[in-house]
């Protein structure tokens, strides 16, 4: 089989950092080809170097014997090269035809014939082979049709043996049986010549479709080989590095006081099928997984800021078998959320008001006092170590380390019993994480029980008492301390991929 | 030619240290400036210098009408109403309830308040106590449908305010009610200590609307719920309570400036209302880029209101009396005050 898209030696650097370092793939005609790779190995990198979106520091791409020049989408995408995003890029408000339609010149020139765009779109329907209502909007149609829908969009010049086509995790979002119907038409179309290659995280899957892999680890290529004869674990293997020392997956108690906070029992809403899990006084619990998980569910249903389908939260003692945030936080649990622009703080106002926004109230009755407030507020400042004398200045001139310092600020001065962080340290540099970690530290040593849902597996491994690592929807693996003391991210990122432990006699369910 | 000849031969060194000098001299003069301004606040009562720069002005142009006891009595009068609505609209807006129904609201309280006085004979306090409640029902109803069924405010209070003039309409067959018991007018129109009483009630509400929006916790959850509606929830804010507290202090405000105006016009006008719309608003906004600049408060508004206020009466003694220049005088105002401030970054009004 000829190589249609060829890259060699590319390296991608952001400042220090060596997103993609001398990289050489090829993808082949009428071949699947899977890109694998844990969080930030650089796969998406790669792929975004392909379709024009950023330029590679060094390195070649050429397309059929044709040198593809870098940055330019359209070059790209006239040399046959397709591409789909990770949000698939489809407007929801839009039927179906309207979306084929998109970013071409509309067929008719002057005058837009619905007929025959009509016609035009059933045929596209159908070479994917999806039996949707053409005219029905977008946001109708389910994940999977969707995701078809966007490879109809990719194809819709017609195939062609020069073509390749790329995904950026399409799967991300899709239950197994989803999963394989995409497989499919991906199989379909490579049998008819077209080059594909996509980024996935789903082990097992990837080893059914793919008929070659290349795995990255920290922006280098460590593999590029046929599946054949390539085993789930071999492929972890290669996925993660280091040898897997057999110690995990024990269910000792863990070292915290066994007073018990937060409960929660078979919550299930969206991707989320059945979560169980109990949260100790002072106890730090982190929970990993994959997108698509449930992982990124977790926290919005814990607080109530989400309604879920079934299941309770036990909150001091009261079972709720729904919740509102104004609820929880009566009941003394805080949620620090991963968008901090639009969920945490409020943009506009004075540091002062965004760290008394949970508890707004100075020791007189019936009059708040701003200089009490602002006393106050110094205090807790200084608290977290943000360096800020000035109370009133606008929170948005900080950073974002020193916004989320104040978010965590406004619930100790709350005195929060849980809190529940995610992606704690999202967009935080290095100084700044350290500085929020102490902070939570001091609060788990008061007593406060922390909950955090991260996609950093070295922030789990170093900040967490025990992790659950959620997959397909589900608790897979409760990992102690000991377990990650010893396995170390390794340990994290083998379950997260695959969601067993490989130790013999542990069972996956807990 | 390189750069380092300098420009027309001149040797560069000699050109640099003049360029200094210049710039030494110009930067002395913008800090001078900025020392100024901030010394004045500038940056959050310029309201109040241009309202003394209006009434300088006025005094020498027209020192004999302008200057007199009754133009200063004429405009706090004519803006207390005014006033009153727009505390009430800055407790709803802060809020993020967007009231577009206050105005009616008002109108169709002067209208009930005349009805309860000429055909029912009631006494003042009990009419004065069932158009308040009748404006906490209004407010309670826009609240219901903005909580309950997750309509828009601005939808909302459209509507209402159109069912409002039905109302008004329906009671007056669209004529006026005279035969307003003096007992009544002289009640809510006379004066204390030869201060105008309409002018004590704005007092009143004024520092009430400034005490609940900044000194009580729940006027910080309203701003907040107004501001970042979704943060606030997430933080544990009741953020349907907030917009409740708005619109019911929009509604009760309305309630009290209906009871006025009947005392102030004398006649139940059932077109009265809606007049209040824009020059309310315009207060609103300006006195959004005052005090507190970027938030709608008590005392900005306050300030917007009188600057506007001074301005229509200086024009009007000053022999500009149509009705379209206080119009015009009013949206120019509006337009340059806000549009500055916007460029200032100091306000953002483009969501």
């Amino acid at each position: 089989m000829n190589d249609v898209l060829k890259l060699e030696g590319v390296t991608k650097s952001f400042g220090a950092y060596k997103a993609l370092d001398d990289v050489s793939v090829d993808f082949r005609q009428g071949e699947v080809h899977g890109i694998l790779g844990v969080n930030g190995s650089g796969k998406s990198t790669l792929l975004k170097c392909v379709a024009g979106y950023y330029v590679p520091d060094s390195g070649k791409a050429s397309v059929s014997g044709i040198e593809l020049p870098w940055g330019s989408p359209e070059a790209a995408a006239k040399l046959g090269i397709r591409f789909i995003h990770q949000d698939l890029g489809l407007v929801g408000e839009m039927s179906v035809i309207d979306n084929l339609a998109l970013g071409t010149r509309y067929e008719g020139r002057a005058w837009v014939s619905d007929r025959r765009e009509r016609r035009r779109a059933l045929q596209l329907l159908q070479q994917v082979g999806i039996d949707v209502d053409p005219s029905a909007p977008v946001w109708r149609l389910t994940k999977t049709e969707k995701t078809m829908l966007a490879v109809a969009r990719a194809m819709r010049n017609g195939f062609s043996e020069k073509d390749v086509l790329l995904l950026d995790e399409p799967t991300a979002s899709l239950s197994s049986g989803e999963v394989r119907v995409l497989f499919e038409l991906l199989r379909s179309l490579s049998r008819r010549g077209v080059a594909i290659g996509f980024v996935s995280h789903r082990l097992r899957e990837v080893l059914e479709i793919c008929d070659r892999v290349s795995v990255l680890r920290n922006g280098r290529c460590v593999a590029s080989r046929s599946t054949e004869g390539l085993s789930e674990r071999e492929l972890i293997d290669l996925l993660v590095g280091a040898p897997l020392s057999e110690v995990y997956g024990s269910n000792s108690e863990p070292v915290a006081s066994p007073r018990v906070l937060l409960e929660a029992r078979g919550l299930r809403g969206g991707a989320l099928h059945e979560l169980d899990l109990t949260l100790h006084e002072g106890e730090v619990l982190g929970i990993a997984g994959l997108d698509g998980s449930g992982r990124e569910l977790v926290s919005r249903l814990l607080v109530g800021a989400d309604a879920w389908e079934s299941g309770s939260i036990v909150l001091n003692g009261k079972t709720f078998e729904r919740l509102h945030p104004d609820i929880t936080v009566q009941n003394k649990v805080a949620y620090v959320p991963a968008d901090r622009k639009s969920q945490s703080l409020l943009p506009g106002f004075s540091l002062r008001e965004n760290l008394t926004l949970a508890k707004i109230g100075t020791r007189r009755k019936g009059w708040l006092s701003l200089r009490d407030e602002r006393r106050d507020s110094a205090h807790w400042l200084d608290r977290v170590h943000v360096d800020q004398r000035n109370v009133e200045l606008p929170i948005s001139l900080l950073s974002g380390g020193n916004q989320q310092r104040v978010v965590i600020a406004r619930w100790l001065r709350f005195g929060a019993r849980v809190m529940v962080l995610d992606e704690p340290t999202q967009g935080v540099d290095v100084a700044g994480r350290s500085a929020i970690y102490d902070s939570l530290a001091d609060a788990s040593r008061a007593g406060t029980g922390l909950i955090i849902v991260s996609t950093d597996s070295e922030e789990l491994v170093s900040v967490c008492d025990r992790v659950l690592v959620l997959f397909d929807g589900r608790v897979a693996l409760d990992l102690d301390r000991d377990a990650l003391l010893a396995g170390g991210t390794a340990v994290l990122d083998r379950a997260i991929l695959s969601g067993v432990p490989e130790a013999e006699g542990v069972t996956g369910e807990y | 030619m390189s750069i380092d000849e300098g420009v027309d031969g001149v040797p560069a060194t000699v050109q640099d240290s003049a360029d200094e000098s210049t710039a030494r001299g110009r930067k002395g003069y913008r800090d001078a400036v900025r020392w100024g301004a901030e010394k004045l606040e500038l940056h959050r009562f310029s309201g109040l210098y241009i309202l003394g720069l209006f009434i300088l002005i006025f005094a020498l142009w027209i020192p004999d009408t302008f200057l007199h006891v009754s133009t200063l009595r004429n405009i706090v009068t004519s803006q207390s109403i005014t006033g009153v609505l727009a505390v009430g609209l800055v407790c709803a807006m802060a809020a993020g309830a967007f009231d577009l129904s206050f105005a009616q609201a008002a109108g169709t309280g002067s209208i009930l308040a005349a009805i309860l006085t000429t055909s029912f004979h009631m006494n003042v306090v009990l009419t004065v106590v069932i158009v308040i409640a009748y404006g906490a029902v209004v407010g309670l109803v826009n609240s219901l449908l903005v909580n309950w069924i997750g309509l828009s405010s601005i939808v909302t209070t459209l509507g209402t305010s159109s069912v409002l003039l039905a109302i008004d309409e329906k009671l007056t067959n669209e004529n006026y009610i005279a035969g307003i018991p003096r007992s009544f007018v002289t009640a809510i129109n006379g004066t204390i200590l030869g201060i105008p009483e309409v002018f004590v009630i704005m007092v009143a509400v004024v520092l009430l609307g400034w005490y609940l929006l900044v000194h009580t916790p729940q006027g910080r959850r309203m701003y907040a719920t107004g501001h970042a509606s979704e943060a606030a929830r997430l933080a544990g804010v009741r953020t349907s309570r907030s917009i409740l507290y708005g619109f019911l202090a929009s509604g009760l405000a309305a309630g009290v400036a209906g009871v006025m105006l009947l005392a102030v016009v004398g006649t139940g006008d059932p077109t009265a209302g809606p007049s209040y719309l824009l020059p309310v608003f315009a207060a609103l906004f300006l006195g959004s880029t005052q005090v507190h600049p970027g938030r709608f408060n008590v005392w900005g508004t306050v300030i917007g209101i009188f600057l506007l206020g001074v301005g229509v009466q200086g024009l009007q003694l000053a022999g500009y009396s149509e009705q379209w220049i206080s119009d015009l005088f009013n949206g120019v105002a509006l337009l340059l005050a806000t549009g500055f401030a916007v460029r200032n970054g100091t306000l953002s009004l483009r969501r």
